[in-house]
């Protein structure tokens, strides 16, 4: 079963720590990196892949980029050989260190995934072929499992998501029944106790890996401890 | 109604501190229901002016309404003559459209929130965005587009772990909310898809023009 970590990218003067400890750290296969006012997640991610051997996804949230900035966003991703992306609708800003930021969400995850898998506008991957990018990979997330979020879940398998991170093993259960692409159980560093109990009940419900969410800019070993 | 409230005094006093001779003007109409431009507030404003020589305070139902407020400026012509300035006790909406009709300088007292509803008197709550491509046909007469802190147009947000709302988590989720009435008014749960909106219907300034306002295409 995969492990990935799910980190913000650091602040200027915790990046050192940061990348030493990815680098380091062998207890995960991948990581993910979101951007929340932290360096570059794709420069991040180009730095890691010369350093470790580790996947690295990207997570692009729709937050704080309209559609034109979230088009070379995802084009710049495409450039740097980062085709594994995560999508979600993203932690509203009043929930960030920056409050009082305007919160966009031109577009939402759906439709976000929707014009990336239509490549309409064109979103690198034809563009790229000379460059041998390969064709996105991307995830989505479902938090809860309301009908609401159910249905949801069904309209992003419609549009063609490629895995699917879940926020409980209850969840896990029912968007099994919708699609049979990788489903991830994130589960937030801060709350859980014992992380190979947790590994253990997500393999036994069925799921392709584990995400550790940690939910600050900040990631040192006693995080991963 | 456009929902508004009164700016601090502080402001309201640094605003007209160039003039010495002022109209007080207030709106009859949203303004006088939030208590923000009624005819009580415009007195209670007059009042704390006390360095300041109020030449006359008036009011105007909908100073929103260029034709009522043609109406109503032909009485007050020659008493805005001997004014300085003009501290208008409407929204946004009230004062531009006072300013545009006056040769004087047209001072806010007002912030102007957003269009909402009167819930009881001082409570009122926001519902509509007044996108230009209404949703509430799909969404059981609640807007997502409001309601939703992300204005999330198409199911629950990726951050959402129960039923409530993850950024006020006092809140239920608004989509949890659509689709309780959805079952409730026994109204097809089918969950629609949403383009995004297209912002360039929504350049602004928005107006319509013609005999009234023609079908979005």
């Amino acid at each position: 079963m995969k492990k990935l970590i799910e980190i913000r990218t650091p602040q200027l003067p915790d990046i050192e720590t940061c990348m030493t400890t990815i680098v380091e750290t062998k207890d995960f296969d991948s990581v993910i990196l979101e951007e929340a006012g932290g360096v570059s997640a794709i420069e991040m991610g180009v730095v890691l892949g010369q350093y470790c051997t580790k996947e690295i996804f990207l997570k692009i949230t729709c937050r704080d980029r309209n559609r034109i900035a979230l088009h070379s966003e995802m084009t710049t991703a495409a450039v740097a050989g980062l085709f594994k992306v995560v999508i979600a609708d993203g932690t509203h800003p009043a929930h960030t260190q920056f409050p009082a930021a305007k919160p966009v969400y031109e577009l939402d995850a759906l439709n976000l995934l929707r014009m990336i898998k239509s490549n309409s506008p064109p979103f690198g991957v034809a563009d790229l072929s000379p460059l041998n990018s390969q064709p996105w990979n991307i995830g989505v997330c479902i938090g809860g499992l309301t009908h609401a979020d159910i249905g949801r879940a069904r309209k992003f398998a419609s549009a063609g998501a490629d895995m699917f991170f879940v926020g409980s093993l209850a969840a896990l259960t029912e968007i099994k029944q919708l699609t049979d692409k990788p489903i991830f159980l994130s589960v937030a560093a801060e709350q859980t106790q014992d992380f190979s109990e947790t590994l253990r009940e997500a393999e036994e419900a069925g799921a392709s890996g584990i995400n550790l969410v940690v939910g600050s800019n900040k990631l040192s070993n006693g995080i991963l401890r | 109604m456009i929902i508004s409230r009164q700016k601090p005094l502080d402001e309201i006093k640094a605003s007209v501190a160039g003039y010495h001779k002022l109209a007080i003007i207030g709106c009859g109409g949203c303004a006088a229901v939030c208590q923000s431009g009624g005819t009580k507030q415009v007195e209670e404003i007059q009042k704390t002016l006390g360095d300041k020589k109020v030449v006359f305070t008036f009011q105007i139902d909908e100073p929103c309404d260029q034709r009522i407020l043609a109406r109503e400026l032909r009485r007050i012509e020659k008493r805005l003559q001997n004014v300085d300035a003009v501290l208008v006790l409407a929204c946004g909406t009230g004062v531009q459209t006072l300013a545009s009709s006056i040769d004087k300088p047209c001072l806010t007292g007002l912030d102007t929130l957003f269009p909402g509803t009167v819930i009881h008197s001082t409570s009122y709550a926001e519902n509509c965005d007044a996108c230009g491509e209404c949703l509430l046909n799909f969404t059981a007469g609640i807007c997502p587009r409001t309601n939703c802190p992300k204005g999330i147009a198409n199911g629950p947000c990726s951050e959402k772990l129960d039923e409530k709302c993850p950024v006020d988590p006092e809140s239920e989720c608004v989509w949890v909310t659509i689709d309780k009435r959805k079952e409730s008014l026994t109204l097809s749960n089918d969950i629609q898809e949403f383009p995004p909106l297209n912002w360039e219907r929504r350049t602004r300034p928005r107006k319509t023009e013609g005999k009234k306002a023609s079908p979005r295409e």
